[in-house]
């Protein structure tokens, strides 16, 4: 992750909450608002997936289970036990991050591959369990409400889920630039030096599945009260998929290429409505291109283009592992 | 300077989104106006797992289409409808719904085809004050006031109810052993099987559960097997449903067998080869000697498409003509209200599977009887050996 | 206590049965993972969906005319070259990323060989007949009921470890292979090109997958949507044996396949799935080279 100057990690957060409001003010049609507000819910747990790949060189095959847990609870305290959307959320996130705790512990034991496998592992568990016990799903998931605020409109919801959008790249850009963010840089970079240095690796490990996964019980919770209904069938391994190449083609090291990747993800299929047959070839095509000719994903593309522009020369965008 | 790099980073990546957001803006056109032709949407399911159930669906309204306009339209104007493919995965349906209703500006909805996409955009119809004729057997309408939803299908009961008594009463069995879809389309059944089960007499003794993707039913199999039941109900669609009838030959369990309608097309027999034969499934449709309401849309259909369709097809068929019905009720007057009050005023539609006659507190308007046709695996084919009807 | 007296009574010749004809299956995706491991250190997530596709190809070739054998044959060739193609243009570049990168490669490899089967073959399974037999004709052995179908499955994985082995051991790629395994910079040190063994190692892999998908397609009819089944079990097989071991990985599939299939004999389909999965967590947390393997260097 770039380290810099801190207005940065201002300034793109204010750029998308410019757009954002813009977008929402010009928007007459509620579909389009829709579309936006399931970009904005995806793109804060693939914030998520950025800062577990990009602090732990980790990516997870298994994100599904993390949303999928929240979303769970959401729905059952809401619909099965009367509460309200906000209420639910404590336990919600707090549900996911226990599993991302879970999760973390496990990247103490195993790293790299093994550890691909284990999030793989729980994501097919999550999906097959939710299935097994709890087939029936649930209907009517009320929209959130502040108080006497009722944020079902879709206008309202746009910007409420985009607000959360905002805050979380705002926390994750600051917390990159944090001494924890150091840390992260130093497990990811060199872990045997770090350690050398005193940084407590176990801990860090953790506390990134932790807040990776909080994230994700972020999205979770806003997607239940979005989509009204929850069923084992939106959690299942197609969903990890999805936000992994949400992840990938926006930038898989940098939190504002996951909110490209959420965007373009969402927004892309709706030009070829014709070629819907061929969306799920096209993203596995396009994750394959990305991997082996834009590492960076779009993201970079951004600054690539800014150098042209600006004609730097020899300026160089680091190589990317994580940055 | 960084600051400025920065910012046309941002503005390089960001500019063709908010291009793209800004331009097709209200792109679609009025549907609902004075003149111009009727658009009526349809959310259906017709690739992915229920595309046994989606497919006939779109091709019946095709069908539909281009009748009606052949036949002069609805009250003078061209219908056309808007068919969108949900892959019966309702976080697709709902913003399909959604597009529906705000972008292409439908005056009614068709579909979805199966129950969680159905339950799931309940509140958004009902809101929006879209008459929705849904193709799911569940009664959705059921118990919520001034539903904007009403049913051109058989309910739910009445399937499995013509299933238990032809078990019951021609098989003559006692015990039953019970394969179902671990998705709601099974599990949801699997509680009705359970509540009238009783009624005619049956026990269930074993109930194994299966996903209609799976290609190996050992297992569930050797469990029935052991549980040692007079007849086997299935209810999940293919490859599983083949799987299920491979699984019961291979471990010599040759006892009656009888399928929901998911397995009522060509696809069991094909996959189930040999397996297949003697094994039971139901159909509204008589294909072997039609009623009069059945075959002038049974021969239209396989003319048109070259096999005639599965009783999914009907529902569709039946609900596109109970709106047209409903418009010209209304006297031509195209929103939400006058629709569904044309629904509930106009005179019963004999339709393909039904006759139906929409009340304010019955959207589903068939007398609750039974419907269905119990057809037989004979040499590949299915062909019609009971009426329920009758007794 | 139900469950165990479940566990306890459930049909063992029968778990036999559908446990080593499935555990055949699973210890040749296992072997083709343990390839590309060892020779690269990649995990390779593409190999499911390739076994799922090698019915269809088989099927269309023999619309082109050509008898079983001869479509076999191409099938195999086909595969080869698929393999060392998408090793070539998808996984290296991708390594560029560490080696995360080519496991997500192989991510997207296997979704776009899943959605170009159903837009090639429709979404539908196609039916597979046996190689010899009627389609589900079946024999008495050891008290269970097996396939006709099911003695070819073993046979051929058996055969085609064997050629694998032969060919690892006398020709003078498989010798380069196996040096590069013991140890990679010795190898490269003595002219062997690396990237050779990559791609091949992929291919070969492809090939022995095929032949599994060939043979297991009377039983689970070909195309359709089992790959991720299959290569997850695959990848609990060599997990269980080992990455790095040759015969490991072939006894892990063994054993995960009778587990498999006692588990689904004994508790419900889903609980079985639920059990597998939990018990390859439990496996990578505490043993995770496996029970034969070592921790194989890592290549840059």
């Amino acid at each position: 992750m770039r380290r810099g100057a801190a207005w940065s990690s201002w300034l793109s957060p204010a750029v998308v909450l410019l757009l954002v409001v813009a977008f929402a003010l010009t928007q007459g049609s509620f579909y389009r608002l829709q579309l936006g507000t399931l970009a904005g819910i995806y793109a804060i747990a693939v914030i998520g997936l950025t800062l577990l790949f990009g602090g732990a060189g980790q990516i997870s095959l298994g994100h599904a289970g993390i949303l999928g847990t929240s979303a769970f609870i959401t729905a059952n305290l809401t619909v099965s036990h009367g509460w309200t959307p906000l209420t639910a959320m404590v336990p919600a996130v707090a549900g996911a991050t226990l599993m991302g705790l879970l999760l973390g512990w496990s990247a103490l034991r195993t790293t790299g591959h093994y550890l691909a496998l284990v999030t793989l592992a729980f994501g097919l568990m999550f999906s097959e369990f939710g299935r097994t016990v709890f087939s029936a799903g649930w209907y009517g998931v009320p929209p959130l409400t502040l108080g006497p605020l009722d944020l079902g409109d879709s206008q309202r919801m746009f910007v409420a889920v985009w607000a959360v959008v905002v805050a979380s790249l705002v926390a994750v850009l600051l917390l990159v630039k944090s001494r924890f963010g150091r840390s992260l840089a130093a497990l990811r970079d060199d872990p045997v030096a770090a350690a050398a240095s005193g940084i407590d690796l176990a801990r860090t490990k953790i506390a990134v599945f932790a807040i990776a996964s909080a994230l994700g019980g972020v999205s979770g919770w806003l997607f239940a009260m979005y989509q009204g209904s929850v069923t084992e069938t939106s959690f299942s391994f197609m969903l990890s998929f999805n936000l992994l190449i949400m992840a990938v083609i926006g930038g898989l090291g940098s939190p504002l290429g996951a909110i490209v990747g959420s965007v373009f993800l969402v927004v892309v299929p709706e030009f070829g409505r014709e070629y819907e047959d061929f969306r799920l070839l096209g993203y596995g095509v396009a994750l394959l291109l990305v991997l082996g000719l834009l590492p960076g994903g779009i993201a970079s593309v951004g600054r690539v283009l800014a150098d042209l522009v600006l004609r730097r020369s020899g300026s160089a965008t680091p190589a990317v592992s994580g940055k | 300077m960084a600051i400025r790099r920065y910012l046309v980073a941002l503005l390089a990546l960001f500019l063709p989104l908010t291009l793209a957001g800004c331009g097709s803006s209200e792109g679609g056109s009025s549907g609902g106006g004075e003149s111009g032709p009727i658009k009526i949407g349809a959310v259906l399911g017709i690739s992915g797992r229920f595309a046994f159930v989606g497919k006939p669906q779109e091709q019946a309204l095709k069908l539909a289409e281009e009748k009606i306009n052949a036949d002069g339209g609805i009250d003078g104007r061209k219908v056309q409808f808007v068919i969108y493919d949900d892959e019966v995965d309702e976080t697709k349906t709902v913003p399909l719904v959604n597009r529906l209703i705000s972008e292409d500006k439908v005056v009614a909805i068709i579909g979805p085809s199966i129950t969680v996409p159905a339950l799931a955009i309940q509140s958004v119809v009902d809101r929006a004050k879209i008459p929705n004729m849904t193709l799911t057997s569940k009664a959705i309408w059921e118990g919520s006031k001034d539903s904007y939803i009403f049913q051109t299908t058989p309910r739910e009961e009445v399937e499995v109810k013509s299933i238990l008594s032809f078990l019951a009463n021609k098989v003559g069995a006692k015990s039953v052993g019970v394969i179902y879809d671990r998705q709601p389309y099974g599990t949801g059944n699997l509680a009705i099987i359970e509540k009238f089960a009783g009624d005619f007499g049956l026990k269930i003794v074993a109930k194994e559960g299966i996903e209609s993707a799976d290609t190996n039913a050992d297992a569930q199999v050797a469990r029935i097997k052991a549980a040692k039941p007079d007849a086997v109900i299935l209810w999940v669609g293919d490859p599983g449903a083949s799987s299920v009838a491979k699984a019961m030959q291979q471990a010599g369990l040759h006892i009656p067998m009888i399928g929901s309608s998911a397995i009522a097309g060509p696809t069991f027999a094909k996959l189930g080869g040999k397996a297949a034969e003697g094994v039971y499934s139901d159909s509204t449709y008589n294909t072997s000697n039609p009623p009069a309401n059945q075959k002038e849309f049974l021969t239209q259909f396989a003319a048109k498409y070259g096999a005639p369709p599965t009783q999914f097809a009907g529902f569709a068929y039946d609900a596109a003509f109970a709106l047209k019905g409903a418009i010209e009720k209304a006297g031509g007057k195209t929103d939400g209200e006058s629709i569904r009050q044309g629904l509930l005023d106009m005179a019963p539609y004999k339709g393909v599977v039904a006759t139906f006659d929409f009340t304010a507190d019955n959207h589903n308007g068939i007398a609750n009887g039974p419907l269905f046709y119990i057809i037989q695996v004979k040499d590949g084919a299915y062909k019609v050996v009971y009426d329920t009807r009758q007794q | 206590m139900s469950i165990l007296v479940n566990l306890m009574s459930v049909d063992y010749a029968q778990v036999l049965a559908t446990g080593t004809t499935y555990g055949a299956i699973f210890g040749a995706i296992a072997l083709g993972y343990h390839l590309i491991y060892v020779s690269s250190g990649m995990l390779n997530f593409a190999l499911g969906e390739q076994l799922a596709i090698s019915g269809l190809g088989v099927i269309s070739l023999q619309a082109f005319g050509l008898p079983l054998i001869p479509a076999i044959m191409v099938a195999l060739l086909v595969a080869g070259l698929f393999g060392a193609g998408y090793e070539r243009i998808a996984l290296r570049p991708a390594m560029r990323m560490g080696l995360i990168g080519p496991l997500i490669a192989s991510v997207g490899v296997s979704i776009v060989i899943a959605q170009g089967r159903v837009l090639i073959w429709g979404p539908n399974p196609r039916p597979f007949p046996p190689f010899t037999g009627e389609p589900n004709q079946a024999v008495d052995f050891l008290g269970g009921r097996w396939q006709i179908q099911s003695f070819w499955i073993i046979g051929l994985v058996t055969l085609s470890t064997l050629c694998l082995l032969v060919f690892l051991r006398y020709t003078s790629l498989g010798r380069a292979w196996r040096a590069t395994s013991q140890s990679p910079v010795g190898a490269r040190l003595s002219g062997i090109n690396p990237s050779l063994i990559a791609m091949s190692s992929v291919a070969l892999a492809s090939v022995l997958v095929t032949v599994a998908g060939i043979a297991i397609a009377p039983l689970v009819l070909a195309g359709g949507f089992y790959g991720l089944n299959f290569g997850v079990r695959a990848f609990a097989a060599a997990i269980l044996g080992g990455f790095s071991s040759t015969g490991g990985v072939l006894v892990g599939g063994l054993v995960i396949g009778l587990l498999d299939a006692w588990l689904a004999a004994a508790l419900s389909v889903a609980w079985s799935e639920i059990a597998l999965y939990g018990l390859l967590i439990l496996v990578l947390l505490i043993r995770p080279t496996g029970f034969f393997g070592r921790e194989v260097v890592t290549r840059s």
